[in-house]
């Protein structure tokens, strides 16, 4: 299925490229001035539509006769209305596949049936945009989950450890125009209210804190040597493979355990709390005779096999202490320290497994004599799985991690109390609970919360409901957390308020337009620094504005636009909508799905602050990897799980989105690439320009019919014989068939593979094709960079993407005159994105309401 | 609503396990004499609608004959012990529907990316569901709403056309329904019906204040946060009204050391058996029913693209791959056999709800459900798989496969739902061409 989205019509007179800002605005009050659909269209719609409908359709669907109830020549071509849309609908659908004319009549010219079912189609984004915008405004809307989540985290100064962020217990939100931006699809129901309240008192809860830490800090320690005196664990020292020592543990195979001994003084855990903990480890190792350095794992138990693994590292020669500070919790149990490069000192024992291998079949036929016999042989030659291995005999020449200390030091806490806690009550303990102190906490903080100056009503409001809890019996601190709660529920909070009663646009206040920089560029609210400037009305000075900009795309919390527009404009949650054939693609696992959608975020990530140029989504001589996609790519010398910028090798073929194997496995259906599904994502994400929705029931590239061995391209091919078919295929198989020589798990091939093609034999990968240009590629290649001739059509598809992301709303019409400018200017700037995103802070429609 | 709520059965009622695959020993047996001597009340009406994403193998689907007396197809089979208790309705379309949309317009029959409208299961809670501690819950594979998504996570729409967000952690529905509060958690509760109306109070007016400052699109928006308000409002007066009568006691079977493992899940936790929770989720729509917790649910048992297979099913790839089929025998194969393992636990639900005594019949008979799917085969807008099971109390009459002459939207099985649970919908629902009349007795 193709997503419906929307892009700039095609009929929408292209202006010329204004050279000042004052022409720009008389042009876009005039656009504006102008009723949202154009002329152009009803001309249209007299000139060739109704003139075509009357030839070949009015005969059955006219007002003699409605064959199908269905009647065309009353038909008005008002998109807006529900039943004229729908009956549109249905010619667009009859006539794309094929059913209508039908082969009796005076058949029409391919060309003047597309020309109609592009038509149908372009009026139906436009009416269909149209009823999700309003004319250029952008609409009330509430935060997203990671909006909520990130403003909560600066608001109070909190962090949250894994699974108790509000991100992970609000529900997913909506989504429109490909972004979780925008107002129609961020919608408020009572579960969500209540989801709202459930995770504001969770917050008040961990923000507010009363008197001690529940848990104080404490290290616990395990010292190795104490090993050999503890009943429940001294049979390690017996243990072939480990040598317990006076001052640590000697391992050369397996693994030492902490048993019972680091639990929480008072406590059956190992971990009383959720929490950050200090793992600690005081270790060294002795190569053995081959030189390897040593490498060692530790682990704790624990129920999810994802929250096992504490730290896995080489260890130098000398002694030194390893550590890592994690989130725990109390599902955790004890520790286990192990060498992973271990001696076996024990190899299958051929001849024994053997007997017991005959021992289990003559079981299993009941022959219990045969049993006997051989049971009796195994215990008389001392017959097992295993026997001891030669090679581990002298233990001078074998690899040793040596163990001294293990500990745990936690909960950590930044500073007690924390300082949410501080945040409001910021006169520290000894102050007076009074209501005074109500008024003073919440005059300082409802201005943060709602973004904006607030009324000493609203103030009183709070203190009202904080002194009536009071009075009810609640201790101070709950009566605080109650005010709280109610912020936190308050449609102050939850939505970005641009109040505006007149149906005029206005200019944003500073305030507001704070907020707009800050939850475009961070989803979160604005800093300190955002708010000063607002106060003092210094924001939109020459320069400060464009400073605010870079300071905050250097600001760590940039990372919110990473992940927000990013990973949304990209597609990479849709990377793994289809599981690979476990069959067919053994190479793929978790690990390298996660990958691939790594690489994308990450390369992304790199562009934008690199202010690398955006044409290298289209190709580079680089990419961002890991070790688990680099080895994928076959690629050399990079380790670790962390992604990091890697020069390509001259003979890669990878370089550019279109290579990255996540995009060819979105690509694909688990069996065999979708070339058509792959146009549409060159299409929709390199140029904002989605081709119109298939008609229904538009089938699937089928499987070959036994005995035929056609390759999805053959298959393809065949497809686009069929005229109607032909007419939208052209604009898009062409892009996906360009991308063959990557695999349904994005592998490279230059011969088929997967479905029905193994062995020797298959046939060659044949990625050439046309551009709707005309101008033809012969391989991957030709085709990137024949798309890199094409960057004005990429600028302007970003620039809307962009646009739509920042605003939270539709692109429309009256936009096109600033989509061009920041084109214009991105061009102008190398293509880098942050050219893109000054432009559109500076633009005026992102500074009016 | 009623100002000490009255539910039909006694809450002494003592019900036993919740667990995978225990005996329920029937109500009478727990009931004092005095109880049996009155006359029976009558049990209520219950409706529930499911939703299996992406259809099904329809070519394993339908039996060749009509009627009751047909030779059972594949995906039927598991059904067989109920046959009389069911009528597989062979004939339904979703306009609106094919293709991974489908999902948006299952209940409402409105297209996705449209302003949707109230679903058939809150039409029903709102006539219907005002005497009991729900008046309806909402069940998914997958949690909140996932709206914009075409894996939508819920079939329940409220009247202002907003997705009503799905649980699908069965230990939280089951504290929800039947977790008795300690002492402390009923002091705490006062404080919180206290501090959760001051809140609502507050906000309310800010929600009033707000709007007043704003433009009627700003407000259109705003308008859902005030009706959520409000819904919680009542939802408020409900909980402070239920809260002095206890919950139903339901006891976990040997719950020693076990309650946290049989509530395992959902998707994603550590002991997560697609077949264990399966098996759970229905026990629970049953409990919720036999205790008269509420009386309307709606559960997306599978949602679109998505999941859909689990390891234990052992098939080589996820279910939206496997309906991609292109005639692969291979992929037909594997998707008849999963959707066999669901018909599977769809008789496994209707077993439970058969098991449960009530008067004369049985929970299944003043029970109506209603599963099908957003799409038939190969995406298609017909074709759907819909099956309508129970209700026989409640005047449905069972005809097994019905093949019907000429398709009929989804929205009349669901009109008839409506009409035998006795929830009028008017002259007009939805696209509805009337009720199903081979099902009304």
């Amino acid at each position: 299925m193709i997503p419906h989205r929307y892009r700039l019509m095609p009929s929408t007179a292209r202006l010329p490229i204004a050279s000042s800002l004052l022409v720009l605005i008389t042009l876009v009050d005039m656009l504006c001035a102008q009723s949202p659909r154009g002329s152009v269209q009803n001309d249209q719609f007299a000139k060739t539509i109704r003139p075509f409908l009357k030839t070949y359709c009015f005969d059955c669907h006219g007002a003699e006769t409605q064959e199908a109830d269905l009647r065309l020549d009353t038909l008005e071509d008002d998109f807006t209305k529900a039943t004229s849309a729908s009956t549109w609908i249905e010619v667009m659908d009859k006539i794309n596949l094929g059913e209508m004319p039908p082969e009796a009549s005076p058949s029409p010219a391919t060309k003047d049936l597309a020309g109609i079912t592009h038509w149908i189609a372009a009026e139906l984004r436009q009416a269909e945009r149209h009823s999700l915008g309003h004319r250029g405004r952008v609409i009330l809307r509430r935060m997203n989950r990671a909006e909520y989540t990130n403003t909560v985290r600066d608001l109070l100064h909190l962090s949250f450890l894994p699974g108790e962020s509000p991100s992970s217990v609000l529900p997913p939100d909506g989504t429109a125009e490909g972004f979780d931006k925008v107002s129609v699809a961020l919608m408020l129901d009572p579960s969500l209210l209540d989801k709202y309240f459930e995770v504001a008192q969770r917050i008040a809860d961990k923000a507010i804190v009363d008197g001690a830490p529940p848990f104080a800090t404490k290290t616990m320690r395990l010292e190795m040597e104490d090993i050999a005196n503890n009943r429940a664990i001294d049979y390690l020292c017996a243990t072939p493979g480990i040598e317990c020592q006076e001052k640590a543990i000697v391992l050369m195979q397996g693994s030492t355990r902490s048993f019972g001994v680091m639990k929480y003084p008072g406590t059956r855990n190992e971990i009383p709390v959720n929490g950050m903990y200090r793992i600690r480890v005081r270790a060294w190792g002795e190569r053995g005779t081959d030189g390897e350095p040593v490498i060692m794992r530790v682990r704790q138990g624990h129920p999810s096999a994802d929250q096992q693994l504490l730290l896995e590292t080489e260890v130098t020669d000398q002694p030194e202490i390893y550590e890592i500070v994690v989130p725990r919790d109390p599902k955790c149990g004890e520790y286990n320290i192990s060498i992973v490069n271990q001696t076996g000192f024990q190899v299958t024992s051929r001849v024994g497994s053997e007997i017991r291998r005959q021992q289990q079949q003559a079981g299993t036929s009941k022959d219990y004599e045969k049993v006997m016999r051989l049971q009796s042989r195994q215990q008389m030659e001392n017959l097992t799985w295993g026997k001891p291995n030669p090679d581990a005999a002298d233990t001078t020449k074998l690899r040793k991690l040596v163990v001294d200390w293990l500990e745990c030091e936690g909960p950590l806490y930044d500073q007690w109390p924390p300082k949410s806690h501080e945040t409001l009550f910021f006169r520290g303990d000894n102050a007076t609970e009074d209501e005074a102190y109500l008024r003073d906490m919440f005059t300082q903080f409802l201005p943060k919360a709602f973004r904006r100056p607030v009324t000493p009503d609203e103030i009183d409001k709070v203190v009202n409901l904080c002194v009536s809890e009071l009075s009810a019996g609640e201790s101070y601190h709950d009566a605080v957390r109650t005010g709280l709660i109610s912020i936190l529920c308050s449609p102050k909070f939850l939505y970005i308020v641009e109040p505006s009663t007149s149906e005029q646009n206005r200019e944003l206040s500073d305030w507001e337009l704070a907020s707009r920089m800050s939850y475009f560029l961070w989803s979160s609210m604005p800093d300190e620094e955002l708010f000063r400037l607002a106060e003092s009305g210094e924001l939109r000075k020459p320069g400060v504005l464009a400073a605010q900009v870079d300071r905050m795309l250097a600001d760590e919390k940039s990372q919110g636009f990473v992940h927000g527009f990013g990973a949304q404009w990209l597609k990479t949650d849709e990377f793994r909508n289809f599981m690979p054939d476990a069959n067919l693609y053994k190479e793929y696992d978790e690990a390298l799905g996660e990958a691939m959608v790594g690489e994308v975020i990450s390369f992304f990530n790199e562009v934008l602050r690199k202010e690398e140029s955006a044409l290298s989504f289209f190709d580079a001589d680089w990419t961002m990897l890991n070790d688990r996609l680099a080895s994928f790519y076959g690629i050399e010398g990079v380790e670790g799980d962390e992604f990091r910028r890697v020069t390509l090798p001259d003979d890669s073929p990878r370089g550019g989105l279109l290579a990255m194997a996540g995009v060819a496995m979105r690509g694909s259906d688990g069996n065999r690439t979708k070339p058509v599904n792959r146009g549409v994502y060159v299409r929709e994400v390199l140029f904002n320009d989605p081709p119109n929705p298939p008609p229904p029931n538009a089938g699937e590239v089928e499987p070959n019919i036994e005995g035929e061995k056609l390759t999805v391209r053959e298959r393809l091919i065949q497809h686009q014989q069929i005229p109607s078919c032909a007419a939208c295929h052209r604009t898009i198989d062409c892009y996906g068939m360009a991308l063959e020589n990557f695999n349904a798990i994005g592998a490279w091939r230059t011969n088929q593979d997967g479905e029905d093609f193994r062995g020797r034999n298959t046939p060659p990968i044949d990625a050439t094709g046309t551009l709707p240009n005309g101008r033809e590629f012969n391989n991957f290649v030709e085709f990137k960079s024949l798309l890199l001739q094409q960057k004005d059509r990429f600028a302007h598809g970003l620039a809307e993407k962009m646009l739509t992301y920042a605003l939270g709303r539709p692109v429309e019409p009256t936009d096109r005159p600033l989509i061009d400018r920041l084109s214009e200017q991105m061009q102008a700037n190398d293509y880098k994105l942050t050219s893109l995103i000054h432009g559109v802070v500076a633009s005026q429609a992102f500074q009016t309401k | 609503m009623p100002n000490s709520p009255k539910p039909w059965i006694s809450r002494r009622t003592f019900l036993r396990g919740t667990g995978v695959a225990m005996a329920l020993p029937y109500l009478e047996a727990m009931m004092p004499s005095s109880v049996l001597a009155a006359p029976t009340p009558t049990a209520p009406a219950r409706m529930g609608m499911f939703y299996l994403g992406t259809g099904m193998n329809m070519r394993q689907f339908w039996p060749d004959q009509d009627g009751l007396e047909y030779q059972a197809s594949r995906i039927l089979k598991p059904l067989d012990k109920h046959r009389g208790q069911f009528t597989a309705i062979n004939g339904t379309f979703l306009k609106e529907g094919g293709g991974h949309d489908g999902a948006y317009a299952f209940s409402t029959s409105i297209a996705k990316g449209e302003r949707q409208q109230q679903s058939p299961d809150q039409i029903a809670a709102q006539a219907i569901g005002a005497d009991t501690r729900f008046s309806s819950l909402q069940l998914s594979v997958d949690r909140g709403t996932n709206y914009g998504s075409q894996a939508l996570a819920t079939i329940s729409w409220n009247e202002q056309g907003v997705p009503l967000a799905a649980e699908n952690d069965p230990k939280v529905l089951f504290d929800r329904l039947f977790r008795p509060d300690t002492q402390e958690q009923k002091a705490d509760e006062k404080n919180e019906f206290r501090r959760r109306k001051s809140i609502l109070d507050m906000v309310r007016d800010d929600a009033k204040q707000l709007a007043s400052k704003l433009g009627e699109s700003d407000r259109d928006q705003l308008d859902q946060y005030y009706t959520s308000v409000r819904e919680l409002e009542k939802s408020l007066a409900r909980r402070v009204e239920w809260a002095d009568t206890p919950k139903p006691p339901v006891e976990t079977d040997d719950l020693h050391g076990t309650y946290e493992k049989k509530m395992a899940g959902p998707e994603g936790s550590g002991d997560y058996l697609y077949d264990d929770y399966a098996k759970l989720m229905y026990d629970l729509i049953a409990l919720a029913f036999q205790t008269d917790s509420t009386r309307i649910i709606s559960y997306v048992v599978r949602k679109e693209l998505a999941g859909g297979v689990y390891p234990e099913f052992n098939v080589s790839k996820g279910y939206h791959a496997l309906s991609h089929h292109g005639n692969d025998p291979q992929s037909l194969e594997e998707l008849a056999r999963v959707d066999e393992i669901y018909m599977n636990h769809w008789a496994y639900f209707l077993d439970r709800l058969k098991s449960i005594r009530e008067g004369n019949g049985t929970l299944l008979d003043r029970t109506i459900l209603g599963l099908s799917s957003g799409m038939g085969f190969e995406h298609s807008k017909n074709n759907l798989p819909t099956i309508v099971s129970g209700g026989s109390g409640l005047g449905v009459k069972h005809c097994g496969h019905l093949k019907l002459e000429s398709e009929i939207p989804l929205a009349s099985v669901w009109h008839t739902m409506l009409d035998r649970v006795g929830v009028d919908a008017g002259n007009q629902f939805q696209d509805s061409t009337g009720l199903v009349q081979a099902l009304v007795s």
